[in-house]
């Protein structure tokens, strides 16, 4: 089936990487937008657009009715999802599928399967993928039991988690009924179901995950890893490839399992086999993301390839031409996420207008936004803003390049966790490549940029003060051309804010 | 002329005259001779005694936001006179730190609250954030109530605190 028009069913700088793929393709956009959103940049890209009105999720970018009208009204023929919202939704893909529209990514089966983290273990031990010791449900032993056979520390977890969302750890039996009964409260009440199940804890495990790309006549290849060990609360914050923890042996063991992995679940489209690395370099199967990864671009730069393209091409059909033994990873890139929050106050998310961006550029600097300046920051969603990615010939040029980057991003009018993230890439630990996923525990448990104002800033306000008090004369004299309306002319010293 | 700024609680008076085409500066007991350029509305190149720094501004009310070498600073301009113990006085009227949508209240105008207890949950960008009562007291008033949207700098609570 060829793909002639594409609504990209996401926003922010997801929805604007898409539409560069589809443009570039030569593929027709059409881009949905909740009233907050309706100056976005995907918006201004998309060569059609369609209000989805209520910014609630729930009313906008997660309504599955709204979204299968405005496709087929548009003539749309696939619906490309993004990550978050319903890239993961085995009913959305069989909804499309029910109104002729192309869900670009796996089957509805496939998604369904691999969102059930216990089946999703199940299945993948079945097949002998490595995973993680532990207890599903299906074992007919207590929960008491459990624990003793896998040994403590052990991991509480939601099965239909996310998030860390319901997640605790329990180090001991006596801690154990009290943590189980936390962990369903907390389970229940964010997914509204409160299965769980344990696993073994890793005390310093590193999160490598394999990119896959399997088309619809049964190829599959992997583009190598990704390293997320840099998590707060499960959420990645900087992710980077290669990784340092694994050399081309443990590489291939991995990618092998990875391919495995979606062999045994006919996978199909983009999809993600994350592991879990303990420090005698044992891997464990831990998830698959049946979508695009928000990291997807680290491994676009290491190899080149552009991933979208390619989930667009299987969904037409395609016979993915890439060959595993021509794929090669060159030089390291990293990824940093720029949220909008506040990592002095708890990284309690900041919302506000942009009111100066000034991007770093240069050579081999990939910036993935989806705002820009004047852009009004508003509560409804995800507070990523951007991402910053970087390449270099190696991890040291990379992060070098990294720091520099982060250094001349200015985002003034929104409080950023900037400064944050050059704190991290400046760490002694980071530098060594000595990460694991409690990095930013570790490290920065109560980090605080703790500082007083150094004079240069203290002149600077003061000489900008100074020149818009209209004491001083001579100084800033805009020239205008505009006639008797200007402010300029009329009022004096006049400012935006004043 | 001498302009004020707040930061963190801390007060910071700067004193500024014109000394030719160049600016006389002095803060703390410091003195500094400024050359400054506004390359562009908000982008400054200074050179203080003769080294040169490149920041840029953005101005939000007595808001001041300053980017210089990678680092941001947010800080407030202030009258003359102001105490830095005015900052740090316990404050009668809680504001929302954030904005989005109220999702639960856990107190009632004229009850008598704990230290730490959640008065207002407000949900944003899918976290939950709990505005919890600074001190013990007693609520005057509560401004807001399930499912209303709330706006960052909006006046949540009005409290008393108990002597």
């Amino acid at each position: 089936m060829e793909i002639t028009k594409i609504l990209v069913a996401n926003r922010g700088e997801i929805a604007v990487r898409i539409m560069t793929a589809c443009q570039e393709m030569g593929i027709l956009t059409v881009g949905v937008y909740s009233d907050v959103d309706a100056k976005s940049p995907h918006v201004e890209m998309a060569d059609e657009t369609f209000p989805l009105g209520d910014p609630t999720p729930s009313a906008s970018y997660l309504n599955m009715d709204k979204l299968i009208d405005i496709a087929l009204k548009s003539g749309a023929n696939a619906i490309h999802p993004g990550y978050g919202f319903l890239s993961e939704n085995a009913d959305f893909a069989r909804v499309c599928a029910k109104a002729g529209i192309k869900f670009i990514g796996p089957t509805p089966e496939v998604i369904h399967g691999m969102g059930d983290k216990i089946e999703a273990k199940r299945t993948m031990r079945d097949a002998g993928v490595p995973v993680i010791p532990g207890y599903t449900g299906e074992e007919k032993e207590t929960l008491q039991e459990a624990c003793q056979r896998i040994g403590f520390p052990v991991l509480i977890k939601a099965s239909a988690g996310g998030g860390g969302k319901g997640m605790k750890i329990v180090r001991s039996m006596e801690e154990l009924d009290e943590a189980v009964a936390s962990a369903r409260r907390e389970a229940k009440s964010s997914f509204g179901y409160d299965e769980l199940l344990l696993e073994k804890y890793l005390p310093k495990p590193r999160h490598i995950e394999f990119q896959i790309l399997a088309d619809e006549h049964g190829k599959i290849i992997h583009l190598f890893e990704r390293e997320c060990a840099i998590q707060r609360r499960h959420q990645k914050v900087v992710e980077e490839t290669p990784s340092i923890a694994i050399d081309d042996e443990l590489r291939e063991k991995m990618g092998r399992a990875a391919i495995l992995a979606a062999k045994t679940i006919d996978y199909t489209n983009a999809g993600t086999v994350e592991f879990m690395l303990d420090a005698e370099r044992n891997f464990y199967f831990l998830e698959m993301n049946t979508r695009l990864q928000v990291e997807h671009a680290i491994t676009e730069m290491t190899t080149g390839i552009d991933i979208v393209k390619w989930q667009i091409k299987i969904a037409s059909g395609e016979p993915l031409t890439l060959e595993q033994e021509k794929v090669t990873q060159r030089g390291h890139a990293i990824e940093c996420r720029i949220y909008a929050e506040d990592p002095e106050k708890n990284f309690m998310p900041s919302t506000g207008t942009l009111q100066t961006v000034e991007l770093p550029t240069g050579v081999n600097i990939r910036h993935d936004t989806g705002i820009s300046q004047g852009y009004k920051i508003s509560p409804y969603y995800d507070p990523m803003m951007a991402k910053l990615i970087v390449y270099g010939e190696d991890r040291k040029d990379a992060s070098r390049k990294l720091e520099w980057a982060l250094s001349n991003y200015i985002a003034l009018g929104i409080t950023t966790n900037i400064p944050f993230l050059r704190a991290i890439v400046k760490h002694p630990a980071f530098v060594n490549g000595d990460i694991d996923t409690h990095f930013i525990e570790t490290y920065f448990g109560s980090w605080s940029s703790a500082k007083t104002l150094p004079s240069e800033v203290l002149i600077a306000a003061a000489i900008d003060d100074m020149k818009h008090s209209g004491v001083v004369e001579g100084m800033g004299d805009e020239k205008t051309e505009h006639e008797t309306a200007s402010p300029w002319t009329t009022v004096g010293r006049w400012r935006i804010d004043s | 002329m001498e302009l004020h700024y707040e930061h963190q609680g801390k007060l910071y008076p700067v004193r500024i005259t014109r000394d030719g085409e160049a600016f006389s500066i002095g803060v703390g007991d410091k003195s500094f001779r400024v050359e400054s350029k506004e390359t562009k509305p908000g982008y400054f190149a200074l050179t203080i005694d003769g080294k040169v720094t490149k920041c840029n501004i953005a101005t939000e009310g007595n808001q001041r936001h300053i980017f210089i070498n990678g680092d941001v600073y947010r800080f407030n301009r202030v009258e003359a006179g102001a105490r830095p113990a005015d900052f740090d006085k316990l404050p009668s009227s809680i504001t929302s730190p954030i904005s989005g949508k109220v999702t639960a209240v856990g107190a009632v105008d004229n009850d008598i609250v704990e230290a730490g207890q959640v008065l207002i949950t407000i949900e944003a960008m899918k976290m939950e954030y709990q505005i919890k009562a600074p001190y013990a007291g007693k609520v005057e008033k509560i401004n807001f109530k399930l499912g209303d949207q709330v706006d960052i700098g909006e006046l949540l609570v009005q409290m008393e605190k108990t002597e």
